[in-house]
């Protein structure tokens, strides 16, 4: 009960007094459509088609994340500005108002809520609905998006367009594993990769973990492995869609793995931590 | 009642000794005066008995419990340590409101009573970042005074106030402690100190030094 209440708190002040940060995705959403519709209009073009696209097929698209990083000095990396931008504009919600809550304002809220381990939980969960509604956010904005330049309003995706766009292995991709790797990994991923970055924030400090953040996205985007979880979600690079790519299932048990070690090792750290 | 049991109460921090050994009893229907000079530990034996720090050795009973091992915070305590910290873009009942929320236990109109002992007037719409600092030390002390806990912990109550609000707020703590309450303050000025408290601890270099019993040196 005590959580709750803190929870209640922190949703008031963490997410609805800085609801206007859920921009980011929305604006995300915005540029990724434009682009698909543009794609979706020269094909139909080119071939003399009318093909007509969904509202995931959109989604799918603005997660696809970016191709590997290939070590060519004729092949010209494009910067990966908007997945950049969708990353770390959820690392940059988490960064600051926790610790901020805590150092101003921590004698006052502990000695009230008289729960040093209830305080945490609640950060953890503040953590874990802020991603999950930037998520959303990024998803009904793609589909309002996507609703208004004629997409179909269907969770199913369009085959034969994706073929044409990402290649043949989208073939052997069943729809239930796409969804797993454009949808679930991605959203588990993030919010462990938060998780970590929220406790970092008070062990280090906030612009420390968010610049740590940072940095392991801009390293994801150039190199993909297993221990830079930002590659997980790149659904482009998944085993399921390319060979040479990561598990989505490793994935899921890295996030698992971040959220335990996050939320535990909080809980510890905060019950021994001196408020001064 | 309450009653607070402190048994060689030691902390350090980075190395240096902020609390040393410290012991001492403190009963209910009492106000103490902790007194010495700036950096001595006055404010870290507050944060201990508030529950905020953890001790290196030695403990806390409130009550028959054990801080940090039978509970994690003292069940009913108001506390002004330091500089009243609330947030800015709220007026002070919004503040308190907030804070009572998490206790669960304070009303509306125990707020407002809070705020109006202090010489705050409940109906000012103006937020915390507009307020004096006079203001925001009453907003403090009503915020540890609300609902009117067993155990009130008051780190310089009085330094940004004028004379009429320390009259007041002396009155209240005095009220307070006759209504069985237990009072912790720290203060500079000695003449206010000795006014209000019925035992002045000194404190030096996180020692308690010195021990005396105001109320029977009255008598």
């Amino acid at each position: 009960m005590k959580m709750l209440k803190y929870l209640r708190r922190d949703l008031w002040l963490g997410t609805l007094k800085r609801s206007y940060l859920f921009l980011i995705p929305v604006v995300f959403a915005l540029l990724m459509s434009l682009q698909f519709s543009d794609i979706v209009n020269s094909f139909n073009e080119y071939n003399n088609s009318h093909i007509s696209v969904t509202i995931m097929d959109y989604y799918v698209f603005a997660m696809k994340g970016l191709d590997y990083y290939q070590i060519d000095p004729f092949y010209i990396y494009p910067l990966p500005l908007y997945w950049f931008t969708f990353q770390m504009g959820l690392s940059y919600f988490i960064a600051y108002y926790p610790e901020r809550d805590y150092s101003e304002n921590g004698v006052n809220i502990l000695v009230a809520g008289k729960s040093r381990a209830s305080w945490w939980i609640s950060k953890t969960v503040w953590c874990i609905s802020s991603a999950l509604i930037y998520y959303i956010a990024a998803f009904v904005s793609t589909a309002v998006f996507a609703l208004i330049q004629g997409a179909s309003p269907s969770l199913g995706v369009t085959k034969d367009f994706l073929v044409a766009f990402f290649g043949y292995n989208i073939t052997y991709v069943s729809y239930s594993d796409l969804i797993m790797i454009a949808v679930i990994v991605p959203f588990s991923i993030t919010t462990a990769i938060c998780l970590v970055q929220l406790l970092m924030s008070f062990v280090i400090a906030p612009v420390t973990s968010f610049a740590i953040t940072c940095g392991m996205y801009v390293l994801s985007a150039y190199y993909t492995s297993w221990f830079l979880p930002g590659s997980f979600t790149i659904w482009l690079r998944s085993s399921y869609f390319d060979a040479r790519g990561l598990n989505p299932m490793s994935g899921l048990v890295i996030a698992a793995f971040l959220a335990v070690i996050a939320v535990g090792y909080g809980v510890m750290h905060f019950n021994r931590k001196d408020i001064l | 009642m309450s009653e607070i049991v402190i048994e060689g109460l030691t902390k350090k921090i980075k190395g240096a000794l902020i609390l040393d050994n410290v012991t001492m009893t403190l009963t209910s229907g009492k106000i103490y005066g902790f007194k010495g000079k700036n950096g001595s530990g006055k404010t870290m034996l507050m944060r201990a008995i508030s529950g905020l720090i953890i001790s290196d050795s030695g403990k806390v009973v409130i009550d028959g419990k054990e801080l940090h091992k039978d509970i994690p915070f003292p069940k009913s305590i108001g506390v002004l340590i330091e500089n009243p910290a609330f947030l800015h873009q709220y007026t002070g009942v919004k503040n308190l409101k907030l804070l009572a929320g998490l206790t669960g236990k304070i009303n509306s109109e125990e707020i407002k009573t809070a705020l109006e002992r202090v010489g705050l007037d409940p109906a000012d719409k103006r937020t915390y970042r507009k307020y004096s600092l006079g203001m925001k030390e009453k907003l403090g002390i009503a915020n540890a005074i609300m609902g009117e806990p067993d155990i009130i912990i008051l780190d310089e109550p009085i330094n940004a106030l004028d004379e009429d609000t320390v009259h007041k707020i002396k009155n209240v703590l005095l009220e307070l402690r006759d209504k069985g309450k237990l009072i912790i303050i720290a203060c500079h000025d000695r003449e206010e100190l000795e006014f209000l408290s019925d035992v002045i601890y000194e404190i030096k270099d996180g020692s308690v030094v010195d021990r005396k019993d105001i109320s029977n040196e009255d008598a």
